[in-house]
C-alpha cells in the first residue's frame, strides 16, 4: 500500500496556475526526487504537502487515511497540526534557531510537545547528531556552523519527530558547491535505511543515484514520471530532454 | 549655599527618575498591545492603533501634555486629574505613557516583522502552535533586535521628563530654574546637565551590557 497518495492537486496563486491537477503515489521507503525547471511549482507542491500552503483542490492520503481535501480543507488548528507531523520539511534555507544550540534546536518541538521526556529526547538528539555526524556540534549555536553543517541539524531536528515522510526542497542549492557533498551523504544514507522521503533537487546525478522514483514537472504539470534510470538515460518528451541538456550545461 | 542647591536638585531629580521609571513600567507593555492592534487582522483595530501611532508620533510632546493636561477641564468643565501637584503628576504620567507606548509599538511592530517568515514555518512544520512558536521561537530574537532602538528612545525619555514643567511638575530642570528667581544665580541649571550626563551614562553602559548578553547569536 502506498504511504502517500497525492491526487489531482491544484493551485493557483491570484489569476496565476502553479499546480494543475498533480498526482503521484509513494510507497513506503521509497525516495522520491522532483525536478524540474526554475518556477514550474516544485516548491508550491512541497508546501502543499507540508499545510503551508493550501491547495484549491486535491485529495491527499496518508497510509490510505484521507488527511487532506481541497473541497473540504477545513480543519481545526489541533487537526492541521496533527497532520503537519507525518511530514517532515528541510528548506533551502535551513531555517535553524539562532538562538538555540544544535541540540537544543532538535528537542525544543519534541519537548514542548512532549514527545518523550526531556532526558529521553535529549539522548535521541544526540543520537541523531551523531548520525548527521555532528556529535561534536552540539553545543554550537548555527552562526557557529558552516551551511552544510546547519542543513545537517536542520535534518536531524527534522527527524526528531519521526515523520512518516521527510521532505527536502533543494537542501544543497544555497550551499557553496565543495560541501554539497556532506549534505548528499546523509540524505544517501537516509535512503539506505529506507526513510520514505521526497527530494525536490537541481543535482541530477543525486538524483538518479538516490531515487527509486523521478517526477519531472514543469508549469504546474506532472510530464514525466518513473524510474531514474527511464527519465534519465531515456526521456520520451522533449520538455524533459530540453530540461536535461540544459542542465548539463549549466 | 552649594549644598543647598545640591539637595533642591536631587529632590528635582528624583521626581526626574519617578517619571522615567513609571513612564517606562506604562509604556513598555501599552507599547505591546498597541503593536498588537497595528498588526491585527480585524481592520478597525488596525486602524485605530495606526491612527493612534500617528497622532502621537506626529505632534509634538508637549503639546499632547498641554491638552492632556487642560482639556478635560475645557471640554468637561472639571478637572478629572486631580488637585494639586499630585494631579499635575498624573496627567504628565499619562501623557507620556500613551506617547512614549506608541513609539515603542512601532519599535516592537518592526522587530516582530524582521523576523524571517521561514523561522514560523520552521516552527509550524514541526507542529508548534502558534503561541508555542511565538514564545519559544521569535520573541527572543525579537527582543535581541530592539535593543538598539528601545536604547535610543529610552535615553530620549530621560531627557523628555524635563518637558513635565510645563505644567509645573517640579522636576530637576524647575529646580534648578527656580534659583535664578529666588537667589538671582544661574549655576544651578548649568548643574542640571551633569545629573542628566551621569544618568544617561549608567544607562549607556546597562544596555550595553544587555546587549553583550545577546551577543552569543545572530
Ligand atoms: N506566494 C506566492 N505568491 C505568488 N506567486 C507565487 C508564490 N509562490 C510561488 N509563486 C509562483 O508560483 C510559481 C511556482 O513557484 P515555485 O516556487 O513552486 O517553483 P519551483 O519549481 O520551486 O522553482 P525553483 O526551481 O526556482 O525553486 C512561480 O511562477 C512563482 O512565481
Ligand atoms: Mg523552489
Amino acid at each position: 500500500m502506498s504511504i502517500l497518495e497525492v491526487k489531482n492537486f491544484n493551485k493557483s496563486f491570484g489569476d496565476v496556475e502553479v499546480l494543475r491537477g498533480i498526482d503521484f503515489e509513494l510507497k513506503k521507503g521509497e525516495v522520491l526526487a522532483i525536478i524540474g525547471p526554475s518556477g514550474g511549482g516544485k516548491t508550491t507542491l512541497l508546501r502543499c504537502i507540508n499545510f503551508l500552503e493550501r491547495a484549491e483542490e486535491g485529495i491527499m492520503k496518508v497510509k490510505g487515511k484521507v488527511i487532506f481535501d481541497g473541497k473540504n480543507s477545513r480543519m481545526t488548528e489541533a487537526e492541521l497540526r496533527q497532520n503537519r507531523l507525518h511530514f517532515g520539511l528541510v528548506f533551502q534555507q535551513f531555517n535553524l534557531f539562532p538562538q538555540y544550540t544544535a541540540v537544543q534546536n532538535i528537542v525544543l518541538a519534541p519537548n514542548l510537545l512532549k514527545k518523550a521526556d526531556k532526558k529521553t529526547n535529549k539522548k535521541n538528539a544526540l543520537r541523531l547528531l551523531k548520525r548527521v555526524g555532528l556529535a561534536d556540534k552540539a553545543d554550537n549555536y548555527p552562526c557557529e556552523l558552516s551551511g552544510g553543517q546547519q542543513q545537517r541539524v536542520a535534518i536531524a531536528r527534522a527527524l526528531a519527530m519521526n515523520p512518516d515522510i521527510l521532505c527536502f526542497d533543494e537542501p544543497t542549492s544555497s550551499l557553496d558547491p565543495e560541501i554539497t557533498g556532506e549534505v548528499l551523504r546523509v540524505i544517501k544514507q537516509l535512503a539506505d535505511e529506507n526513510t520514505t522521503m521526497i527530494i525536490v533537487t537541481h543535482e541530477m546525478g543525486f538524483a538518479k543515484e538516490v531515487a527509486d522514483k523521478v517526477i519531472f514537472i514543469d508549469e504546474g504539470k506532472i510530464v514525466e514520471q518513473g524510474d531514474p534510470k527511464v527519465i534519465f538515460d531515456n526521456p520520451n518528451t522533449d520538455r524533459l530532454k530540453n530540461f536535461l541538456g540544459s542542465m548539463l550545461r549549466a | 549655599m552649594f549644598q543647598e542647591v545640591i539637595i533642591e536638585l536631587t529632590v528635582g531629580f528624583g521626581k526626574t527618575l519617578e517619571l522615567f521609571v513609571l513612564t517606562l513600567i506604562g509604556s513598555v507593555p501599552l507599547g505591546l498591545v498597541i503593536a498588537f492592534g497595528s498588526m491585527s487582522k480585524i481592520k478597525v483595530l488596525k486602524f485605530i492603533s495606526r491612527f493612534f501611532v500617528w497622532v502621537m508620533r506626529g505632534t509634538p510632546l508637549m503639546l499632547q501634555l498641554i491638552i492632556v493636561y487642560y482639556g478635560p477641564g475645557l471640554i468637561l468643565n472639571q478637572n478629572i486629574w486631580g488637585m494639586g501637584s499630585n494631579g499635575r503628576l498624573i496627567a504628565v504620567l499619562f501623557a507620556f505613557i500613551i506617547n512614549y507606548a506608541a513609539y515603542f509599538s512601532e519599535i516592537y511592530r518592526g522587530g516582530i516583522e524582521s523576523i524571517s517568515e521561514g523561522q514560523y514555518e520552521a516552527g509550524q512544520v514541526l507542529g508548534l502552535t502558534k503561541k508555542q512558536i511565538f514564545t519559544n521561537i521569535v520573541l527572543l530574537q525579537v527582543v535581541k533586535r530592539i535593543i538598539p532602538p528601545m536604547s535610543n528612545e529610552i535615553i530620549t525619555l530621560v531627557k523628555d521628563t524635563s518637558l513635565a514643567r510645563v505644567i509645573a511638575v517640579y522636576e530637576v530642570i524647575w529646580m534648578g530654574q527656580a534659583f535664578i528667581k529666588s537667589a538671582g544665580i544661574i549655576w544651578p541649571l548649568f548643574m542640571t546637565g551633569a545629573y542628566y550626563l551621569i544618568f544617561t551614562g549608567i544607562l549607556t553602559i546597562i544596555i550595553g551590557k544587555i546587549e553583550e548578553k545577546f551577543e552569543y547569536f545572530n
